[in-house]
């Protein structure tokens, strides 16, 4: 029993750089950024927050008990650019990592009272953003490619040069939870061999979802059911994806086909959000989703893509 | 990260009724986490996938005898009143039905558009929004989203009415 308790602890204390974590900070930072200043681009502060009639915000007379931020700063649209207004600003320090972990709590408890305001306008991507901040906050996020990072360094008190890598863990283990879920949740017979594996015609031929009209859906059906098989499979297949990270980690006779089935496994699901991205109009979810993918990979891996990604690493290259 | 686990527990979903009651009874003492910061672990994407769905209309007019004009239908080039604020994140999904209704924002939803309407075209009096149905047929080559004609969930504002209340 001990040996195991051991290895639970050791597993959970492990370090590594934080420059995943700093990237995932940055990614889902910008990705929320961009969807709050959208909002108020397209004149929707009010509309979306504030209290009816000005508003959708039928939370603000309704919930119960009534939001906090109501009780103090009554129903009005104020409020909401109240809201809208530190949200922003939260969300801008804690993307450039100034203040970080004030900055994301303070994003997490307004972002809860727009969700309280608003129930029906708070989307699974917000909720999962949401969680993913609140786990950001208790980690070494800022630790690097930060303002923080950067003071720290001027005081002489220069941030750890490894963080505990158990939020990049969770954060990892949230999104395989997440994606299974979904994988479990869907009951339509549309989404197997019963109904066809006909839910993405379905779903692309719906005005509301779909990005173009549905005339050219007839003429790719028979991949766009190949494409619902897919995507059941790769929901389904999260588990599958955690144990083949585990082993790969780990080395031995399994690390190879585990590291086959791993990278299957990212190509399927980064298809399956751009695919997304370029065919339907679901606001921030495909790149919510993959502002938090970082977590997949380990610090190392990370630093070779960048190292690759370098202009000079491909003038180095090219010369060869 | 155990609380989590019990809460993300479909076991009301699967059936099985003891484990569910065991799950609510374990989560009552923790049920402001959810509640305060509005969290939870059960996901949903595109659970449902039938042909039954629905495209919303946008229409008004200029007094009560004179015919209904489109202003807004999704997927209509000629018809794009407010189009740049509707497409926002479909307002961030207030506006589309879910599977068997409207949403509990519909009624707000549907005075903003009217409130915002008259505003900006002094010529409109009454504004309706509804839902038409659709049956989906996605390899039919004449119209792949059946629309059938057939409206649901009509709202209508005017602005008489929306000049006197408050």
């Amino acid at each position: 029993m001990r040996p195991l308790v051991r290895a639970w602890i050791a597993f959970w204390d492990r370090r590594e750089p934080p420059t995943v974590l700093a990237l995932v900070r940055i990614l889902v930072g910008v990705t929320l950024l961009a969807d709050f200043l959208g909002a108020a681009s397209s004149g929707l502060v009010e509309a979306v927050w504030a209290a009816p009639p000005h508003g959708l915000g039928f939370g603000a007379l309704r919930a119960i008990p009534i939001p906090a931020a109501v009780r103090w700063l009554g129903a009005t649209p104020h409020t909401a650019w109240i809201l809208w207004t530190t949200a922003t600003l939260a969300l801008l320090l804690f993307t450039v990592g100034a203040l970080t972990r004030v900055a994301g709590v303070v994003f997490v408890l307004v972002s809860a009272q727009l969700a309280a305001i608003s129930p029906d306008c708070d989307r699974g991507i917000d909720i999962l953003l949401r969680v993913v901040i609140a786990i950001l906050v208790l980690s070494g996020a800022s630790a690097t490619w930060s303002v923080d990072a950067w003071v720290r360094r001027r005081i002489g008190r220069p941030p750890p040069p490894l963080v505990p890598a158990w939020p990049r863990y969770l954060l990892f283990a949230q999104l395989v939870w997440m994606y299974f879920s979904a994988g479990i949740s869907k009951s339509d017979p549309a989404w197997g061999p019963f109904g066809g594996f006909s839910a993405l015609a379905m779903i692309l031929s719906d005005p509301h979802f779909a990005r173009w009209d549905a005339g050219w859906i007839a003429g790719v059906y028979p991949l766009l059911q190949v494409a619902t098989l897919a995507t059941v499979s790769f929901e389904y297949g999260a588990p599958a994806f955690l144990l083949a990270s585990a082993l790969a980690a780990r080395g031995g006779r399994w690390a190879r086909p585990a590291r086959v089935l791993r990278w299957t496994w990212l190509l399927v699901g980064a298809s399956f959000h751009l695919g997304i991205a370029v065919t339907m109009r679901l606001g921030i979810f495909p790149f919510g989703m993959l502002a938090v993918w970082p977590v997949f990979l380990h610090p190392d891996e990370l630093e070779r893509a960048l190292r690759y990604a370098r202009p000079s690493t491909w003038r180095s290259t090219s010369l060869r | 990260m155990v609380i989590g686990l019990v809460e993300a527990c479909p076991a009301g979903e699967v059936g099985w009724s003891r484990a569910a009651r065991a799950q609510r009874a374990f989560m009552v003492p923790f049920l402001f986490v959810g509640e305060d910061f509005k969290v939870t672990q059960h996901w949903k994407l595109f659970p449902v996938a039938n042909p039954d769905r629905f495209r919303m209309w946008i229409e008004a007019r200029e007094g009560p005898q004179a015919p209904w004009q489109l202003l807004y239908r999704p997927h209509d080039p000629a018809h794009t009143w407010l189009a740049d604020a509707l497409e926002y994140r479909r307002m961030r999904g207030a506006w589309n039905p879910g599977t068997r209704n409207v949403r509990g924002s519909y009624t707000s939803f549907v005075t903003w558009v009217a409130r915002v309407t008259f505003a900006r075209a002094p010529r409109w009096s009454e504004l309706r929004v509804r839902m038409e149905v659709l049956d989906i047929h996605p390899r039919a080559a004449d119209d792949p989203t059946g629309a059938t004609g057939r409206f649901v969930w009509e709202e209508q504002r005017s602005r008489a009415a929306q000049a006197a209340s408050p």
